[in-house]
């Protein structure tokens, strides 16, 4: 099966890291789009269905906190599994971005094998990724 | 935070240059500066400012030159590189973005949350490297035979 991935961040050096350590890690994908901040990620989802989004926390315009609350309140788009990939490192806000409903976390600096095991983990096997029960 | 703890924001510079873009750095001493050199460097200042249980800003001054390389060696692509060339100036923020996050949560309980600015890239110049290098909570750092001022203020 090959997957739609949404990936959202503001830097254009790491929409481009990703998309590449995705090709590397060997995941099949029909298509894999780029958002800079959690406004073009809805808009977006408004035109595609995409099986997992990758998402920064720290963004202008919408930052990735709020684009999660709005996806996690709507019955269609709350389906889809968001992973984050962050530099944020507080367990809080990890909390409270497991409890919005994300289902895989990776903190930056990452490799091509952290993208591949993330993938598999919450698209392919349905679980989550990296969210601790200590969480 | 401490003014001590800029010893700690050299070591997770180094450690998160090394993960990211396989570059090193090694020590550098003001005595060792070819001020002369400096005078001729263009400089770019990345710096991100964090609110939370107190306020603060991270700073990594870099040789215009050098983000290029940094950015080549990120994306595994070659100097020339279309993509290399427009954005060199963001790979510094990007790096910088990653120490800020893994600097806070080294020297602070990772239970607190900082919320970061997005990373603003400026042009720097030799007077102000100067005037930011004699502060105490400022380290000097080689990168590639490059100086690299790092800094951070609360």
């Amino acid at each position: 099966m090959s997957y739609n991935i949404l990936v959202v961040d503001d830097s254009a050096i790491v929409r481009s890291l990703i998309g590449k350590t995705i090709e590397l890690a060997g995941v099949d994908t029909e298509n894999v789009l780029f958002a800079k901040n959690g406004q073009e990620a809805l808009d977006l989802l408004k035109e595609n269905w995409f099986d997992v989004i990758l998402s920064d926390i720290n963004m202008p315009v919408m930052n990735g906190v709020e684009m999660i609350k709005i996806i996690s309140e709507d019955d269609i788009m709350r389906e889809i599994p968001i992973i984050v990939i962050s530099t944020e490192g507080s367990t809080t806000r990890i909390k409270e971005l497991k409890d919005l409903g994300i289902r895989g976390y990776i903190r930056k600096p990452f490799t091509p094998e952290m993208i591949k095991d993330v993938i598999t983990k919450v698209v392919i096997e349905d679980k989550t990724y990296n969210l601790g029960e200590e969480l | 935070m401490k003014k001590e703890d800029i010893a700690v924001l050299e070591e997770v510079f180094s450690d998160v240059l090394e993960q990211t873009a396989f570059m090193f750095t090694d020590e550098l001493s003001q005595d060792n500066l070819d001020m002369a050199s400096l005078h001729d460097t263009d400089f770019i200042q990345a710096f991100i400012t964090f609110t939370g249980p107190f306020n603060g800003l991270i700073s990594i001054t870099f040789p215009e030159d050098l983000c290029y390389e940094l950015a080549a060696n990120i994306l595994g692509e070659e100097l020339n590189s279309e993509l290399v060339r427009s954005e060199g100036q963001g790979a510094v923020g990007e790096l910088l973005n990653v120490v800020c996050g893994q600097f806070l949560t080294t020297v602070e309980d990772e239970k607190l949350v900082f919320d970061l600015s997005v990373p603003l890239i400026e042009d720097f110049n030799i007077d102000e490297w100067i005037s930011l290098e004699k502060q105490e909570t400022s380290a000097l750092i080689e990168v590639e035979e490059h100086p690299v001022l790092i800094h951070f203020d609360i």
